[in-house]
């Protein structure tokens, strides 16, 4: 059987099969290439964006727990907050009913 | 067999993995053999195969004409190639060979007769990789495909005319080259 010219020019990069088989075989894999690619994508793209956004989450997730009650210590700012007690009415003080006739 | 094609396109239309797979292996190794025979870069030949692989699915909805899936295919595969050559700085071997349009005057054999007198695949392989790359491009396609000048043109993105000249130019210098022995 004659060959074709196309074979003669296929014949060098025959031994390219089994990785292009592989290739084939992992574009097809729409689970497995497509979420790794876009993970990697996302961060490779907007690196600063991310970094920034992780600084942001930091600072806030600092500020959380230095002011949750289930900290064991209070806040060293929350002293200057006003006493809220002290912002309560006494019963003199109380304001009168609003009449509605004068 | 055409009918076949666009059965397969359309399966792939309908994101039938099987069919993707089937078109795929049909078409991988000339799509490697292309890229390898013009760029010469075997490790970018196998990351442009799989960056076709890549757009030719998410962007079969561009595909007008099922049965011209393959040509379109090479087309993916072409303009892969280029981004290749931009991104080596190697753009100096994509320039129009001027002496393309005197090639026109030599009407002699098909590049692919010429082809099928070299003795030795590795003469072949030293004669084609010798060519400039607009005219090995041509050659390629028209050899590997089997793409008509038209199709040619539309993968090349380049009239029909340039690309019956560079066919010419090709096969006038494989037979030089193949008349003086080399290489």
């Amino acid at each position: 059987m004659r060959r074709t010219p196309c074979d003669w020019l296929l014949e060098r990069d025959r031994d390219a099969l089994p990785r292009l088989d592989a290739i084939r075989q992992t574009v097809l894999a729409p689970e497995r290439a497509t979420l790794v690619e876009a993970v990697v994508e996302a961060f490779r793209q907007d690196r600063a964006a991310w970094a920034a956004m992780a600084c942001v989450w930091l600072v806030l997730a600092a500020a959380h727990f230095a002011v949750s009650p289930d900290n064991g210590s209070a806040p060293k700012w929350s002293v200057q907050l006003p006493d809220l007690a002290a912002l309560t009415l006494s019963p003199d003080e109380a304001i009168p009913p609003l009449d509605r006739h004068s | 067999m055409s009918e076949t094609l666009q059965e397969l396109v359309q399966a792939a239309r309908n994101n039938d993995e099987s069919a993707w797979d089937r078109l795929f292996r049909d078409y991988q190794l000339r799509l490697f053999a292309y890229a390898n025979g013009l760029t010469g870069d075997r490790q970018a030949s196998f990351d442009i195969v799989q960056e076709s692989f890549v757009r030719a699915v998410s962007h079969i909805r561009s595909l007008r004409d099922d049965a011209r899936f393959g040509s379109w295919l090479f087309g993916i595969a072409h303009q892969r190639c280029m981004l290749h050559f931009r991104r080596t700085k190697r753009e100096g071997a994509l320039q129009e060979d001027q002496r393309d349009a005197q090639a026109l005057e030599a009407e002699g054999p098909d590049p692919r007769d010429a082809l099928l007198s070299a003795e030795r695949a590795q003469s072949l392989y030293a004669l084609v990789d010798r060519l400039p790359v607009p005219q090995r491009s041509a050659l390629l396609l028209h050899v590997l495909g089997g793409f008509p000048l038209e199709e040619i043109a539309r993968i090349a993105a380049v009239p029909v005319g340039t690309v019956k000249s560079r066919l010419h130019s090709a096969k006038r210098a494989l037979r030089d080259m193949i008349e003086r022995g080399d290489p």
